[in-house]
């Protein structure tokens, strides 16, 4: 019979605005998806449960753990808090639904009024806070009305019954949580998991107890002692030595003890030290931030350089021109001087070929008439048809017309020289290639400037890349150095790491090879002493009662001692064996092996996790996934150890955040076959340009047939916090 | 088998126990220990088991044992 939250609604709980109808999650037995990008609501959804259990809400603002109380204004829907009118009231509250057995169903609701009395709506004095009762009802699962219950002390056991308190930590946990949860550097951590899992306090009580009734009984038996004889002043002597030795043995367990207590203070710090040096999660979280921006960073670089070396072309390209600046006189100039140029060489040219061919100049027939056959008639008959008048040989006329006779077919004749060098091309080519430029001139200094612009916008670009990055580096220096104190220095955590070490050396040589034996020795010493009391209080008349009191009491506390140690190592033992089976399931998909798992005995009791590989080697600095994960397997193992089927469902909020794809899938996988129902909040397989916004791992788990729902959250896009509303859409 | 069974059962598989007592293992299998009477070893340690989680003290735990060892 298991508990298993059948819905969970929201009324506008942060961006979840709406009544319970819009905001409504059908869940089922099984593995149960929700996807969202940051932003989607899935801490949202996840704080539900912190308000239903605890009254708190997770802030995300210093990520601390809030009453609801101190922070209803942030709680509340920014578009509800908007929507709602002075002296107006505004509802904000969770549902959820659950069934226990196959018997009842179970409805919760969480709510708080507010009451608005002015439109500062973020400060909190502008409204009037009330809490309301829970409100708990109950049906029976043929039934649909829901029948309220009034008894508090019911009402606290039906939000119980969802998910035991004492269970609450391996059911219900949020990203990194897991690996407080599972602090192997804790003793109290895997003690606890032992404790919960077993009678192992009723253990202790019995041994206590049967201690008690062991010196009773040896005191009993003293007083019945008849004084005045040998056996009798034996039998005192030997009871007068065992409180001898007993007082050396409890003086020796004290030191022990201390030494214990300087073990795992040391052990203590050394596993501090380790996480802080480790903080895996936050690491994970500002490198994840820090990769895409030395990304843009060498991108706008590269961008900047390309830039630059495009200023060189932008003084000889057309577009641009830049070369021509400040020549707009130098064209008017030139202008002016090439007219002159080209007007005085037309001028000496066109005087030269009058003079050379003064009849391409000055003649009034049209080209080559009169024709040639005309002529020879005229130079014959010594008589010009053309103007009527005689040319008689010699004369200059007759010339003239022999000349015509004579004059070449060819009109075009080879230029004849008549400057020194002739620079028209010369002119006119300078003209043709300045062309482009000097009629770009007046725009030039306007594209400087626009050049000058974005070298100044790319620059500041750079330097803010550059300033975000430093931020991250400095962030992630002191997670790495000095965790919480940033104001520690790499050499003192160092000093302090290795003084922890030595003090852990220091206190287990003294543990294993002064107290240990010693004690053991001293114990041994009783024993003996006790054996000889038995047989000296057996001769002596004593009734009966007493003697069977006392061997009893010694026998029956040595072997609850003993018990109790059994116990508790079977139990580390089939923790040990589970969790190498959940760790291996978990890491199925991914390409390196997974190591061993192994559970030691400290010196202080507490349990030592090793993780070697099949060489029995021990593994250090594996990847954050796989230290994740191997408290994971732990976690599945506390709950698949436990001798009755776990009742309670899983609800994670990103525990697997950006461990890579074969994590993800291993740990659906496996929280299927531990948990009865699970519901997890994941970024990991959101895609914001796929149309169904899952990739190709969504899809995969879509169509696993463990999977029993899976939802898609969305946000509008750039929307002012005013109007951010998450709405889901529902794949499965 | 009831926690308060197993508890004891645990307990008496002791090796050591188990010898001078003269328990069997199937007697521990069986819980036929348990009949009243049977061996005294068992009635002290399920009284103590018992009164135990019925939340006596021990003074009042003790005073029971002194009663089966009619002391």
């Amino acid at each position: 019979m298991a508990s298993i939250i059948n819905s969970i609604s929201f009324k506008n709980f942060f961006n979840y605005y709406g009544e319970f109808e819009d905001n409504r999650y059908d869940l089922q037995e099984g593995v149960n998806i929700i996807v969202a990008d940051n932003g989607g609501g899935k801490s949202k959804f996840f704080n539900a449960f912190l308000w239903l259990f605890n009254n708190q809400i997770l802030d995300s603002d210093d990520k601390s753990r809030k009453n609801i109380k101190n922070v209803y204004v942030k709680i509340l829907s920014d578009k509800a808090k908007n929507e709602t009118i002075i002296r107006g009231k505004v509802d904000c509250a969770i549902q959820i639904e659950y069934t226990f057995g196959n018997r009842h169903k179970y409805q919760i609701i969480k709510s708080f009024t507010l009451t608005k009395l002015n439109d500062n709506i973020s400060d909190p004095t502008s409204w009037q806070y009330t809490m309301n009762d829970t409100e708990v009802n109950r049906t029976e699962l043929i039934l649909t009305k829901y029948k309220p219950i009034y008894d508090e002390d019911e009402k606290k056991k039906i939000i119980d019954r969802m998910i035991m308190p004492a269970f609450r930590k391996y059911s219900f946990f949020q990203g990194e949580e897991v690996d407080d949860i599972i602090d192997f550097g804790e003793k109290e951590s895997i003690e606890e998991a032992v404790k919960n899992l077993t009678d192992i306090s009723k253990y202790n009580e019995l041994v206590e107890l049967t201690q008690e009734f062991k010196v009773k009984a040896e005191k009993d038996l003293s007083n019945q002692n008849t004084a005045n004889n040998k056996q009798a002043n034996d039998l005192t002597a030997a009871i007068e030595e065992k409180k001898h030795i007993q007082e050396q043995l409890n003086h020796e367990v004290e030191k022990l003890k201390e030494w214990e207590t300087t073990f795992s203070d040391a052990e203590k710090e050394k596993n501090y030290l380790q996480k802080t040096y480790a903080n895996a999660d936050k690491r994970k979280e500002i490198d994840d931030k820090i990769r895409p921006l030395n990304k843009k960073l060498k991108d706008k670089v590269a961008e900047f350089e390309d830039f630059l070396d495009r200023i060189n072309n932008r003084f000889f390209d057309g577009n641009f021109s830049w070369i021509a600046m400040g020549f707009d006189q130098v064209v008017k100039d030139f202008r002016s001087l090439n007219d002159k140029f080209i007007d005085k060489r037309y001028k000496k040219k066109a005087l030269m070929d009058i003079e050379e061919s003064p009849n391409n100049y000055f003649h009034f027939l049209p080209v080559n008439s009169p024709d040639s056959v005309s002529i020879q008639n005229m130079i014959d008959n010594e008589h010009c048809y053309v103007c009527d008048r005689p040319a008689k040989e010699g004369t200059h006329e007759h010339n003239y017309l022999v000349k015509l006779k004579n004059r070449p077919t060819n009109n075009i004749e080879k230029d004849k020289s008549f400057v020194v060098n002739d620079l028209k091309y010369f002119f006119g080519n300078i003209q043709i290639n300045a062309q482009p430029f000097y009629s770009r001139i007046p725009d030039v200094r306007n594209s400087i400037k626009l050049t000058r612009e974005r070298e100044q916008d790319i620059k500041r670009q750079i330097d803010q890349i550059k300033a975000k990055l430093k931020s991250l580096k400095d962030q992630r220096k002191d997670i790495f150095v000095g965790g919480e104190d940033s104001e520690t220095s790499d050499a003192q955590i160092l000093l302090k790491y290795e003084g922890a070490i030595k003090r852990m050396t220091g206190a287990t040589n003294k543990i294993d090879d002064i107290l240990r034996p010693k004690i053991t020795r001293l114990r041994v010493q009783i024993e003996n002493i006790e054996n000889e009391i038995d047989s000296l209080s057996k001769t002596q008349d004593i009734p009966k009662g007493f003697k069977d009191n006392y061997e009893l009491s010694v026998d029956i506390a040595r072997a609850t001692i003993n018990a109790k140690d059994r116990v508790y190592n079977n139990m580390v033992q089939l923790l040990e064996k589970h969790a190498n089976n959940h760790f291996k399931n978990l890491t199925v998909n991914n390409d390196l092996a997974g190591g061993i798992l192994k559970f030691e005995k400290t010196p202080s009791d507490s349990i030592n996790f090793v993780y070697t590989d099949s060489n029995n080697n021990t593994v250090y600095g594996s990847s954050e996934g796989f230290q994740r994960m191997k408290k994971f397997s732990v976690v599945m193992a506390i709950i698949s150890a436990n001798s009755t089927e776990y009742k309670y469902p899983l609800l994670a909020d990103a525990p697997i955040s950006a461990f890579g794809e074969g994590f993800t899938e291993g740990f659906f996988e496996a929280s299927g076959k531990v948990f009865p129902q699970s519901i997890v909040l994941v970024k990991e397989i959101y895609k914001r340009d796929d149309e169904m916004k899952i990739n190709d791992l969504g899809r995969r788990l879509l169509k696993d047939e463990n999977v029993k729902t899976m939802y898609v959250n969305h946000v509008p896009e750039g929307a002012e916090q005013i109007e951010l509303v998450t709405t889901k859409t529902k794949l499965k | 088998m009831s926690r308060r069974e197993e508890i004891l059962k645990e307990i008496l598989s002791d090796k050591e126990l188990m010898e001078k007592y003269k328990i069997s293992p199937k007697d521990l299998k069986e819980l036929n220990i348990l009949r009243p009477g049977s061996k005294k070893i068992v009635d002290v340690l399920y009284t103590i088991i018992n009164e135990n989680d019925n939340k006596r003290t021990s003074r009042q735990i003790y005073s029971t044992i002194k009663n089966i060892h009619k002391i």
